[in-house]
């Protein structure tokens, strides 16, 4: 958790590129459990940043495969249409198997609430 | 000459006060932004407090009148600037996302026509509305917005037959196993021993639950035989995963929730949640399904209790 907090004063950090309201309010909405990161705000990356720099924002938790469920940030080179597309490329099972987790918090262990803006990751 | 200069000293001080009342409830762009900025802060207070949803959606409903927001959209016109529009679209769709009321969904509709006229409707505000109308149940209005407005979705809507009589008191939208058809049926009475399961096909945790439940031969011989599995109003609706859940397990068919309202007993709507009844009264419930399958063996004894409870009188 330090590790996070001080990447976020950081003007080299993968941070850096979010306003200050935005790296704010993102790390406001973290939320962790003993795994790891188990939900945060998706809308402030989305809005602000192109996917391959939310990519870099979610590695840091580990979280970079979930890149591809921003659908609505702004795509400017060819690695982000890349990282976009990856989701329907991914689509190998049944349906259902394929759950996506977006307007979901962790409100529990193992449990999803409703929550706008916010994505219930598998470390719930 | 003392008692005067009293007076008009009232005058200018209630003067200045009902100035800055009115400037805060309807006033310039500044004022709407603050308001906005505020009232998602008292949101995300709200959220770290574990209310259950229906004590959530009331308490975003109550931070939205104390901002006086709902005064703000009631003065929308075309005079409204843009800065204000979004500040006040923006907190509606929270408060139409914790409440899936039919109203609020109208009204974020009317604010997101108004941003289009403007040619200045964002697809991500689009997008909200078209969900905000799914959630609500209003399948017609969201496929009519849609269309207008272009907004991109995984996949078609299906086609809705309502097939209720009367003044329907619960009902469920059931999926067609061959087409893209839901049909709204009413339920009858819960009398008996029933089992209501909350699911989402969007919650990993929910589909991790449904299959640990199709694969183990002794919870499913045990479920009652009148269980509703169902899918919260939310406001993506991925009908080809329900259908295909549906085709490949026979015993435990997937229907979608019409509205909160008409379920008085389930109060929190999180996901995956089972609620034991006992003539359409909560004995019990089962909240969640880490992936250490703890949760199996404490669902297999809630139904075998549910199922003794059913023995006696």
């Amino acid at each position: 958790m330090e590790k996070y907090l001080a990447a976020f004063g950081d003007a080299n950090s993968a941070f850096a590129p979010l306003s200050t309201e935005a790296q704010s309010t993102f790390f406001q909405s973290l939320k962790f459990s003993e795994k790891g990161l188990s939900s945060f705000t998706y809308r402030v990356l989305e809005s602000e940043l192109t996917p391959t720099q939310i990519y870099k924002v979610l590695s840091i938790f580990g979280m970079q495969h979930l890149t591809s469920k921003f659908r609505l940030a702004r795509i400017v080179t060819a690695t982000d249409a890349g990282l976009i597309q990856a989701r329907d490329q991914a689509k190998t099972h049944r349906e259902y198997d394929e759950t996506d987790y977006p307007d979901y918090a962790c409100t529990a262990r193992a449990t999803c609430g409703r929550s706008l803006q916010d994505i219930c990751t598998g470390n719930c | 000459m003392r008692e005067i200069r009293r007076l008009t000293t009232l005058a200018v001080v209630s003067y200045s006060i009902l100035l800055v009342v009115s400037n805060y409830c309807y006033g310039d762009a500044a004022q709407v932004v603050a308001a906005n900025d505020d009232f998602q802060r008292a949101v995300r207070g709200l959220r770290a407090k574990q209310l259950s949803s229906i004590e959530l959606a009331s308490a975003v409903e109550n931070e939205f009148r104390k901002n006086s927001l709902l005064q703000a959209i009631d003065r929308v016109n075309t005079a409204t600037s843009l800065l204000d529009l979004r500040a006040l679209f923006d907190a509606l769709n929270t408060k139409a996302f914790y409440s899936d009321s039919m109203v609020n969904a109208l009204t974020l509709e009317k604010l997101a026509l108004i941003l289009k006229e403007r040619a200045d409707l964002r697809p991500s505000e689009a997008k909200a509305v078209f969900g905000a109308l799914v959630a609500a149940r209003d399948f017609d209005r969201a496929e009519y917005f849609q269309k207008l407005t272009n907004v991109a979705t995984p996949e078609p809507l299906p086609q809705t037959i309502d097939a209720t009589i009367g003044k329907p008191v619960t009902t469920l939208w059931f999926v067609d196993p061959s087409k893209r058809v839901l049909e709204r049926k009413s339920i009858p009475e819960l009398r008996g021993v029933h089992l209501v399961v909350v699911a989402s096909f969007d919650c990993q945790y929910s589909v991790q639950a449904l299959k640990a439940v199709t694969s183990n031969d002794a919870l499913m011989r045990s479920l009652p035989s009148v269980a509703y599995w169902m899918v919260p109003p939310e406001r993506s609706l991925i009908f080809s995963k329900i259908q295909a859940w549906n085709s490949d397990h026979q015993f435990l068919q997937f229907a979608l929730a019409n509205t909160k309202d008409e379920w008085p007993f389930i109060d929190s709507w999180d996901t995956p949640e089972f609620y034991f009844l006992r003539d359409g009264k909560v004995i019990d419930r089962l909240t969640g399904w880490p992936r250490d399958g703890s949760n199996e063996q404490k669902l297999l004894s809630k139904l075998r209790e549910l199922n003794r409870s059913a023995l006696t009188k």
